[in-house]
């Protein structure tokens, strides 16, 4: 087990020796620091849940971020034809993959942890005296940093299955570029699809992987957006739209002959 | 008299063999769509030998040593490397090779020394020290903590070395690895491989379409063409010396008349040549002087690795 640590390893070398990545970092770093202080300008009385709330309408952009790096990590070993001397390794290829995920899925937690973190410093710095029960947004109630703390987690689920997503194509498609656009589309048209095939309307529209993501619908109402559903049906449902993608992304990966 | 009048020469003899093969290739096809890429490859690599494998452009060298890497599945037959099989147990079986496939690519936005460190810890049989040797061995010391997006062609081809010996491995595979390497660097890594196999004991499967250059290194060479084996022979053994004797007899305007005489031989471009052996050269003389015909002279033609080549290839034609 201590060897197969050694691969994740590789892999986070692989991701952050690019300056791409770094390039990332900057940019979630800037919007870390930078929006509180814009908050502060634009809204007389925030407190730091309030802030925090309102910063985390930028999670779209570690999202895209991972989404980008996840698809590379498996699709950009095969248009650089690395893959070849990858998998000559005294290592199945399903460790190999593996070790892949686990380090997109790091990359994701330290992408949310470095926007989160210097969010609320910032926000404690400037605001921390601040009484803090103005909602900017003006739509919250209860405990705001509850509130933030619970969307914070269904963020990172709806995150992790688009990342998982990207990684699916990009192990079925090894193309990087087709395997973020498809996944983009995805994220903004989910809304759509959603929109065309309504829950409260439609039987099928319920088992959409779309209308059971963002679970902070449930937070104001037990029932969802569309009032048909809860919390545990749409965790059954994201389940198994999960475990489906992995399995078939390690099932072609695994089956594949690299001609590379 | 013995006039070998058969054209191909007889495969080598697999007498010399010692040892448990190192790569057994049991009935291995491969199809990809509906064409045939390699059909019923039945082949052994003894040990310790550095094993050529010849073929022209599109012959299947490059999918034969895919499929012996795991990299591709064979259709149907098996692969065994040193004892295990590649499919059904890849990772012990792929513990023992080292291997170049195609171009050695490389992760370009990291140095030379990092990408090493890379393989160096998929295994844990690599020491730093081990790192350094085969750095200094392929010649990379003053450029290896340089980006590999700066090397050259052939710095790449040696990095490709490089990761491949890291491990010492018991088999190593080189798909054309003298591909872009300067007369220095072909020369340095042919006399590495000879001594690999001398001092450690290495196989060396190697496969290329330099046919010059196989005859340097190889101790045996088996020919590929359109996916089907069609010889295995060894250099430098007594067998290629004796089969292969062609002798060219000039004797001026009466070759056909010669040639009737004879009742054997050929005329190859306005000269008559004839396979013999030593005592036939002597003989032939012999009955050509006792039939008037004078002998101007005679001379062995000496045909490289390359000419016969070609002649079983029919000129090497893409398949
Ligand atoms: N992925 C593939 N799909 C279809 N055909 C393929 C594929 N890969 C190789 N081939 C075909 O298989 C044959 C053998 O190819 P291979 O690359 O093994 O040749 P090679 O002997 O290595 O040639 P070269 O000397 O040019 O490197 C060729 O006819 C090629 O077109
Ligand atoms: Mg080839």
């Amino acid at each position: 087990m201590f060897n197969f640590f050694r691969l994740v390893h590789n892999e986070n070398i692989k991701i952050y020796a690019r300056v791409r990545t770094w390039i990332m970092l900057g940019v979630l770093g800037l919007v870390g620091l930078l929006m509180p202080v814009l908050f502060g300008y634009v809204s007389e009385d925030i407190g730091v849940w309030s802030a925090m709330n309102t910063l985390l309408q930028f999670w779209f952009l570690p999202t895209v971020f991972t989404i980008a790096v996840a698809a590379d990590t498996v699709a950009g070993e095969f248009s650089r034809g690395t893959i070849k001397l990858l998998l000559i390794r005294p290592w199945s290829r399903i460790k190999i993959l593996l070790s892949k995920y686990i380090a997109v899925a790091l990359f994701m937690l330290a992408l949310y942890a470095l926007l989160v973190g210097l969010g609320l410093g910032m926000s404690v710095l400037l605001f921390g005296h601040s009484s803090g029960t103005t909602d900017i947004l003006g739509q919250l109630s209860g405990s705001l940093s509850d509130y933030f703390w619970w969307s914070l987690l269904y963020r990172l689920v709806d995150c992790l299955i688009y990342v998982t997503m990207a990684f699916m194509f990009s192990s079925v498609f090894r193309s990087n570029s087709l395997s973020v656009a498809l996944t983009i589309i995805l994220l903004f048209m989910g809304g759509l699809i959603t929109l065309l095939v309504n829950p409260a309307k439609y039987e099928l529209g319920r088992y959409l992987l779309f209308a059971n993501m963002d679970l902070s619908q449930y937070i104001s109402d037990e029932t969802g957006s569309y009032g048909v559903s809860s919390l545990g049906f749409s965790l059954s449902v994201l389940a198994a739209y999960y475990v489906s993608f992995l399995i078939l992304t390690f099932w072609v990966f695994r089956k594949r002959d690299v001609a590379a | 008299m013995e006039i070998i009048s058969d054209k191909m020469p007889v495969p080598g003899s697999k007498s010399k063999m010692t040892g448990d093969p190192v790569v057994r290739f049991d009935n291995v096809v491969k199809r990809i769509g509906r064409k045939t890429i390699i059909e019923g490859l039945t082949l052994d690599v003894p040990p310790g030998q550095v094993f050529g494998f010849l073929g022209p452009n599109g012959s299947g060298k490059t999918t034969t040593i895919r499929m012996m890497t795991g990299l591709m599945a064979p259709s149907s037959g098996d692969i065994v490397i040193d004892g295990r099989s590649i499919t059904r147990d890849f990772e012990q079986a792929i513990s023992q090779v080292g291997a170049i496939v195609e171009n050695p690519e490389m992760y370009s936005y990291l140095s030379g020394y990092r990408n090493l460190k890379q393989y160096a810890r998929m295994r844990s049989d690599v020491t730093k020290e081990r790192i350094d040797e085969v750095v200094q061995f392929t010649g990379l010391d003053r450029r290896i903590h340089d980006k590999v997006s700066t090397y050259s062609l052939g710095m790449r081809q040696r990095l490709g070395v490089a990761q491949a010996i890291l491990h010492r491995p018991k088999l190593l595979i080189l798909d054309e690895p003298t591909n872009g390497l300067d007369p220095q660097g072909i020369r340095e890594l042919r006399d590495y491989l000879r001594e690999l196999t001398r001092k450690e004991g290495t196989t060396v499967f190697v496969s290329s379409h330099l046919l010059s250059e196989m005859e340097l290194m190889c101790d045996t060479v088996a020919i590929i063409q359109a996916g089907k084996l069609i010889d295995v022979r060894e250099l430098h053994g007594e067998a290629d010396i004796h089969a292969t004797l062609e002798t060219i007899f000039d004797v001026g305007e009466r070759i056909e008349e010669a040639l009737a005489l004879l009742g054997g031989g050929e005329i190859r471009s306005g000269q008559l040549v004839v396979r013999t052996n030593r005592e036939g050269i002597a003989e032939i003389n012999n009955l050509f002087v006792q039939a008037g015909i004078a002998v101007y002279g005679i001379r062995a033609l000496t045909r490289t690795l390359e000419d016969q080549f070609l002649e079983m290839t029919g000129g090497g034609g893409i398949v």
